[in-house]
């Protein structure tokens, strides 16, 4: 589903966002990326979305090649895989079910598409009862579960979330998690970029960690931070490499 | 783009200046006032050029004939003159009626004269006013007409209306282009505070796979509405403003009201500032939405 290949993001007049990366997602599988603040997560996840282009190396999504996609393809590639935000980017002057149908809207779905489609979305995050109400109408957990709607109201292959749970409480965060683990389970591949260490211990799902543009961990059923015995196991062998060294 | 869709992003374009209510209704008064300015100057402009042109048509070239012509000669004189290439017109003013128009004039000198002392008079009318010295001359010309004893033109009244018609054309001109680029200026700016407004809309339309066209085709829509529903009121309002001018000018009787051009025909002020204030709205937007398309 998603393949890099000695990938660099590099802005001008800065330390390079991303350095050589190579990190390969299979179709069907749920991937957490963490990592502290500037890390590289979410260029990572921008560049799986086409808002950034890579610097060097290869970025295949879906089996397009994104570094020579031309700029007209890019909506296509965008209707492809669903994106949710820690904003939740719902537009404010349409009502949630404006707001899921929009998705469909812009690939030029018909009336009775919408009307099969919306509803079966909210069904999927329990917001059905809610389908006249305004985003500011809304807590952030029941914002963040449209945006969650929207972005798979399309059935994309692939769903992309940056810090879906930022900006909730625990116990709402939990909610979303589990949302997005029943995606996953019906086929969708999941990547999440997230701080939160709760959603991401609880799941046990793949874990990609990020410092300095690089990828430090790539565990197949991790956890937020390293255990204890892990930084252990690390630090002898660093100190082993700079006696070898000496 | 199917014809569903054509329709989903006029109603957006409705429903978008519905729900900014208080944003659209600054974008649509700022275009009224920005429009009502430069039609009225426009307008006022185009009316002082026209009288500009027009008053040299008033002026006449007075050919007098000899004192004693006989009215068959004057008559033939006239039929000549006629015949010449740039004439408008031709009229006879016989003596008889100079006589009678100009009678309290003479005052007790007329009891003293034993008979009319004015002789017929020819007043030509050309086509080009800007010909009027040489038709003078042509008509003055002995040779060809011998039973003119005399031509007057009003030739300096005429070079100084030329003059003002030419400051009037040039300046007003000049200040039309002027008064429009500021207009288009200002109305663009303002669409670009309704597209700034959007931004985060049109961020969340790019994300989900929106193509350029989709995004922009509504708040190109939303500027053309702008635009000519603006004009269209700064229209009526330059016609009020025009027609309770024209009626209180009229009141004074004055020559000067009396010689202006036939008025301009509505639909020409209405078409001329709901077409311009449609393009301006259309290309105000085109230009606005692009800058943040830009980001993809």
């Amino acid at each position: 589903m998603i393949e890099l290949h000695d990938v660099s993001v590099i802005y001008s007049g800065a330390r390079p966002a991303l350095t050589n990366i190579s990190v390969r997602v299979e179709k069907g599988e749920f991937v957490f990326v963490v990592g502290s603040t500037g890390a590289g997560k979410s260029t990572f996840l921008k560049l799986l979305y086409r808002e950034e282009a890579a610097s060097s190396g290869t970025v295949i999504v879906a089996g397009k090649n994104l570094s020579q996609m031309r700029r007209r393809e890019v909506p296509l590639l965008r209707r492809r895989m669903g994106i949710v935000f820690q904003d939740f980017g719902l537009l404010p002057n349409k009502t949630v079910f404006e707001n899921v149908a929009f998705a469909l809207r812009v690939i030029g779905a018909g009336r009775s598409e919408i009307r099969k489609k919306v509803p079966l979305a909210l069904d999927a995050v329990g917001l059905t009862h809610r389908c006249d109400a305004f985003p500011n109408q809304l807590s952030g957990g029941e914002q963040q579960r449209i945006a969650i709607a929207r972005a798979l109201v399309n059935e994309p292959p692939l769903l992309l979330a940056d810090e879906p749970t930022g900006n909730l409480d625990p116990e709402t965060s939990r909610g979303i998690a589990e949302i997005l683990s029943q995606i996953n389970l019906r086929g969708t591949t999941v990547v999440v970029a997230t701080h939160d260490q709760q959603i991401v211990d609880s799941l046990r799902r793949r874990v990609i960690e990020f410092d300095h543009g690089r990828v430090i961990r790539d565990d197949r059923q991790g956890s937020y931070g390293v255990s204890e015995a892990v930084v252990h196991e690390r630090l002898l062998a660093s100190m082993a490499r700079s006696v070898t060294t000496r | 783009m199917r014809i569903s869709s054509m329709f989903f992003l006029i109603g957006e374009s409705a429903r978008s200046i519905r729900r900014n209510g208080l944003m659209s209704l600054a974008a649509l008064s700022t275009v009224v006032i920005a429009m009502t300015v430069l039609g009225g100057a426009v307008f006022s402009l185009y009316r002082l050029h026209q009288f500009a042109e027009s008053q040299p048509r008033q002026f006449e070239i007075a050919v007098f004939m000899q004192f004693g012509t006989e009215r068959e000669k004057t008559e033939d004189v006239k039929r000549r003159i006629e015949q010449l290439p740039n004439i408008e017109s031709v009229l006879l003013y016989t003596k008889e009626q100079a006589w009678r128009d100009n009678n309290p004039l003479y005052g007790k000198a007329k009891d003293s004269l034993e008979e009319n002392p004015l002789s017929d008079c020819l007043q030509v009318r050309v086509r080009d006013p800007k010909d009027t010295a040489q038709m003078s001359a042509v008509l003055g010309d002995a040779a060809r007409f011998p039973e003119v004893e005399a031509v007057r033109d009003a030739h300096d009244e005429l070079i100084k209306l030329f003059a003002f018609s030419r400051l009037v054309r040039n300046v007003g001109g000049a200040a039309a282009i002027l008064l429009f680029l500021a207009t288009a200026f200002v109305i663009q700016n303002t669409l670009r505070l309704t597209v700034h407004a959007r931004r985060k809309e049109i961020r969340i339309m790019q994300l989900v796979g929106a193509t350029p066209g989709f995004i922009k085709l509504p708040m190109v829509l939303e500027g053309v509405f702008y635009g000519t529903a603006g004009a269209a009121a700064a229209a009526g309002l330059v016609l009020l403003a025009a027609r309770q001018i024209s009626t209180y000018a009229a009141q004074f009787h004055s020559p000067l009201a009396m010689s202006l051009p036939a008025p301009v025909d509505p639909l020409i002020v209405i078409g001329a500032l709901v077409g311009g204030g449609a393009i301006v709205g259309w290309a105000g937007s085109v230009l606005s939405v692009r800058k943040f398309l830009r980001r993809i």
